[in-house]
């Protein structure tokens, strides 16, 4: 009877490279997320700026609540979250492909390892929002049947060895390899 | 020849009927939006109400016929020795291309007046891998058959290359009887179902503008009489009726259930031949459903409290999903006996699942940590209730206390939930034992798994455990509170067995 093997692969050296354990995810993840913490947290504070400075012109400042000051401690309670989870969550996230499938660690509080059998990859696919490709990042989602969304998400790999990554998946599914498609 | 230089071909006229039973099962599920204009005509037009409700169904029966006649006049089908093609609609025309090689299945129904002319309705397969439905209205007995046959035709070239690599035997014997219900099973079946609450959940939008309206007819101060002279029985008449009242409606629930069960599952006949199982049954009109054994996903046993006092269990074999629609698709086999369990366990897994045993109450199934039970008790007990106690403290003063009560309670449903969690794994496969009254046991081969995970919560991190979840093309089979070590182990083998495995998961 044949010996099943299963050996790791690193994503530096796809598809025939043994790997460390754990890859990490790209570190310019961190700054993709603090850049996307900074816009929200902009956000509701200009609304709450707009609001204020808005009812206070056109009716006067007495229609303005005096509770309406501690909305103020919204953005700054975001804030602080928003900036500090992804030095929690991103360390704690990384991957593992191997000859036959590939794993997928995350979680602060619960800690989550997800393997997925490439023969039983349906289809993948990449992404990429603006703040993404401004960090030279994009995600990839491997989707199994039954699943009802992306049954396997990787946000915050690196460009190239997301590409890397989902040709590499794909050449083991079998389908045929598609060209890039300009971003 | 391609399909594309055949005629296309159209049904017998009787497809009328099954596009009238069609567009009344679009209104039931549509019933607000559709019926909104007939009941403005109503409450605005004024006149007596005998002809206003006359004038209405006149209209409403004119609508659906007329509706119903356009439907079959613009559906039409072709059938090439690949492929069937359906044309549907009358405004929004859709065009459904359907290659024998994805159809899973064929499924018929014969309602009373189809088989007086001998015709059928039959319906595609393709569970899975399409939203829509494929059907073919009042069709000739002789051609659904021809079709069942191209599709055995089409499955057989696929299961003699398997023989030739080893997987399947060659031989595809006639088919052969597994089991029988007679009427006394399938009102048993009927007792234990909740099938009323579905034909109660279609006069469900019906019955709040009805209670409305007979609570505006009625004269106030006739209620305020009852109710007055209600008060003056007391509380123990009060509760008496009550009780009259609950048990009067159970057992018309009841009723409705049995009658369901008897009209979907009399004469219930399964069959099985090398690939296929397949079930026949029904009153009025006749169902024929088929699944193959290689599209088991999971099968699920459920005995819930009335299935218990009858020593019988109801069976569902689920196949891929799609969505979370035909997710709720499955084969029923509505009620089987005890000493059945092991025979249909075999057939159901073709004899692949060794050890597994479909008896709930088996002694293998082995039991979770207690500490499930604990965590569930602190997270959904006993922090809730010193918290709620703690609020109400101010205002309730020692009262307050009565809130601890809540942390008995919930213990007893989640120790009655723990002592029925019970796991078997085998070589093959693994059983989930569940439930809190009854058992419900989820099957499934290792095989078949799509993906698998393992959690720990920050409890279970200090204790060393963690949870296993195996994700099915069907579901999802959730394994609480197993050894850490135990549980990578475990994942690693089902790993092993998905990769590995050379035969199709579906």
């Amino acid at each position: 009877m044949m010996a099943f093997e299963n050996p790791e692969i690193a994503s530096g050296d796809l598809p025939s490279a043994t790997a460390p354990a754990w890859q990490a995810l790209d570190p310019r993840f961190i700054k993709r997320l603090l850049l996307n913490a900074a816009l929200i947290v902009s956000i509701v504070l200009i609304s709450l700026l707009v609001v204020q400075l808005g009812f206070g012109t056109l009716f006067g400042d007495q229609v303005i609540p005096p509770f309406f000051g501690w909305l103020y401690l919204l953005p700054v309670l975001l804030a602080v979250a928003l900036f500090g989870w992804p030095f929690l969550s991103v360390p704690r996230q990384g991957f593992v492909v191997r000859d036959k499938d590939i794993l997928f660690k995350s979680g602060v509080l619960w800690r989550n390892v997800t393997a997925v059998p490439f023969n039983r990859v349906q289809h993948v696919e990449k992404n990429s929002t603006p703040l993404d490709r401004h960090c030279q990042l994009a995600n990839l989602k491997i989707f199994t049947a039954g699943g009802s969304g992306g049954d396997l998400k990787i946000n915050g790999l690196s460009a190239d060895v997301a590409e890397q990554l989902r040709a590499f998946i794909l050449s083991k599914v079998g389908a045929a390899e598609e060209p890039d498609l300009p971003e | 020849m391609t399909v594309e230089t055949l005629t296309w071909r159209r049904t017998s006229p009787l497809a009328i009927v099954f596009f009238i039973g069609r567009i009344l099962e679009h209104i039931a599920k549509n019933l607000t939006q559709t019926l909104a204009p007939v009941a403005a005509f109503l409450i605005a037009w004024e006149g007596n109400l005998v002809t206003k409700v006359a004038i209405a169904a006149t209209a409403f029966a004119v609508i659906v016929s007329t509706v119903a006649f356009l439907r079959y006049w613009y559906f039409g089908y072709r059938i090439s020795d690949q492929a069937i093609v359906i044309r549907d609609g009358v405004i929004k025309k859709t065009r459904l291309d359907l290659k024998f090689d994805r159809i899973q299945a064929i499924n018929s129904e014969q309602n009373v007046i189809f088989r007086l002319f001998g015709l059928l309705t039959v319906k595609f397969d393709t569970a899975g891998s399409s939203g829509e439905e494929g059907y073919l209205p009042a069709i000739r007995t002789s051609l659904a058959s021809e079709l069942k046959t191209m599709l055995k035709g089409h499955h057989s070239e696929d299961a003699s290359q398997l023989a030739g690599e080893g997987v399947l035997a060659p031989d595809d014997p006639a088919p052969r009887a597994v089991l029988r219900r007679s009427v006394g099973e399938i009102v048993r079946y009927g007792l234990s179902s909740n099938q009323a609450f579905i034909y109660l959940a279609f006069l469900a939008p019906f019955s709040q503008p009805i209670a409305d309206r007979i609570e505006g007819l009625v004269d106030k101060q006739a209620i305020l009489d009852v109710a007055s002279s209600a008060a003056m029985f007391g509380l123990g008449q009060g509760a008496a009726i009550g009780i009259g009242l609950f048990i009067g409606i159970f057992i018309f629930v009841k009723t409705i259930s049995v009658i369901g069960a008897v009209l979907r599952y009399h004469g219930y006949d399964l069959v099985a031949d090398k690939r296929v199982l397949r079930a026949k049954g029904g009153l009025l009109t006749r169902h024929e459903n088929s699944i193959g054994f290689a599209k088991i996903q999971t099968v699920n046993l459920n005995q819930g409290l009335i299935l218990r006092l009858f020593r019988r269990y109801t069976l569902r074999a689920r196949q891929a999903a799609s969505s979370q629609r035909n997710r709720r698709r499955c084969f029923v086999i509505p009620i089987a006996l005890p000493d059945e369990l092991p025979g249909l366990a075999e057939l159901l897994f073709r004899r692949e699942f060794g050890g597994l045993d479909l008896d709930p109450a088996s002694p293998s199934y082995r039991p979770i940590s207690l500490l499930y039970f604990k965590s569930r008790l602190m997270v959904a007990g006993v922090i809730p209730a010193a918290l709620a106690m703690v609020l109400a403290f101010p205002m309730l003063g020692w009262a307050s206390l009565w809130v601890l009560a809540w942390v008995p309670a919930s213990g007893l449903v989640f120790w009655g939930r723990y002592r029925r969690l019970g796991v078997l794994v085998t070589r093959d496969g693994l059983a989930l034992r569940s439930g809190f009254i009854g058992y419900r046991l989820t099957a499934h081969l290792f095989r078949k798994v799509q993906r698998v995970s393992v959690t720990q919560s920050p409890l279970q991190r200090r204790k060393d455990m963690a949870t296993l979840r195996l994700y099915l093309a069907s579901g999802t089979v959730r394994v609480p509170y197993q050894d850490l070590e135990y549980a990578r182990q475990l994942r690693d083998y089902v790993l092993f067995k998905a990769e590995s495995s050379t035969q199709a998961w579906h």
